[in-house]
């Protein structure tokens, strides 16, 4: 298993929004197996009156830093803040099959289709259980130098 | 609101917290965060014609440009819809220009009767 110290020098997100607890199998350039609990003390439940249901788009990014851990386990940067960071290049096909609630554990498959200097191309899916949730055809997840984020003009891509 | 569309926006906030963790030292507006706004723009939409939905397939995205704190975020929203489900194609722009853009597809799961 792999804890929070490993995916924290991998992944430079930061509470709250460092969404992978652990990785549970990586074969690097190939695949990787990831676990999120959900909890209802996530900041995002202050206002979420009755539906309790985890933001669509948690899941997608969840899953999206699991591909970031396996994407970038072979190019691992000195520090995490600077030099290349990964982003969101682009979303192709992303469906959800069933609400993801709080006490749910998140498994995430991630994997890579391919990899190039610049870029990583990976699908997978996530489970809850044995119920498929979400189903990933196709992300591609960019690298680029921080400094250009820093000076907040158009990089090319977002996170 | 337009009876193919909708057109919403926000500001992001300087200290929004969750841009704490994204992130430390150069906080940058998550892309997911701008496929909420497209899908929160349906949410209105559909709460506003009495509709239920749920989001079931997130078709594109393509990301632009980022966003940053301070930003104002425009998203406007096309909605083909038919009576099972929505098909919408959307923008999100800041000041600067198009941010990303995105393509969903709903589920409807209820449609108020007319």
């Amino acid at each position: 298993m792999i804890g929070l110290e490993v995916i924290k020098m991998i992944l430079p997100h930061r509470y709250p929004m460092l969404l992978v607890d652990r990785v549970t199998e990586i074969v690097p350039g190939e695949r990787l197996t990831a676990t999120k609990a959900v909890t209802v003390n996530e900041p995002w439940y202050a206002r979420c009156g009755a539906n309790h249901a985890y933001p669509p788009v948690l899941v997608i990014e969840s899953w999206c830093q699991a591909a970031g851990v396996l994407a970038a386990w072979q190019n691992r940067q000195p520090d995490v803040l600077s030099g290349q960071v990964m982003l969101f290049g682009s979303i192709a096909n992303i469906s959800f099959h069933g609400r993801v609630l709080p006490g749910d554990v998140l498994e995430h498959k991630v994997r890579l289709v391919r990899s190039l200097s610049d870029a990583a191309i990976v699908e997978g899916e996530s489970r809850v259980g044995d119920d498929t949730v979400l189903e990933v055809d196709r992300v591609v997840m960019a690298l680029r130098p921080a400094d250009v984020l820093r000076a907040g003009t158009a990089a090319g891509a977002a996170p | 609101m337009s009876p193919d569309g909708v057109v919403t926006s926000t500001q992001v906030g300087a200290d929004e917290p969750l841009l704490a963790g994204h992130y430390p030292g150069f906080p940058i507006v998550p892309g997911v965060c701008l496929i909420e706004c497209v899908h929160r723009s349906l949410l209105i939409r559909a709460s506003r014609l009495g509709s239920s939905v749920e989001l079931d397939v997130v078709e594109s995205t393509r990301f632009l440009q980022p966003v940053f704190p301070g930003d104002r975020i425009v998203t406007e929203v096309r909605v083909d819809g038919a009576e099972e489900l929505w098909r919408c194609i959307a923008s999100v722009s800041t000041e600067r220009g198009r941010a990303a853009e995105v393509r969903l597809r709903y589920r409807v799961l209820e449609t108020a009767t007319q």
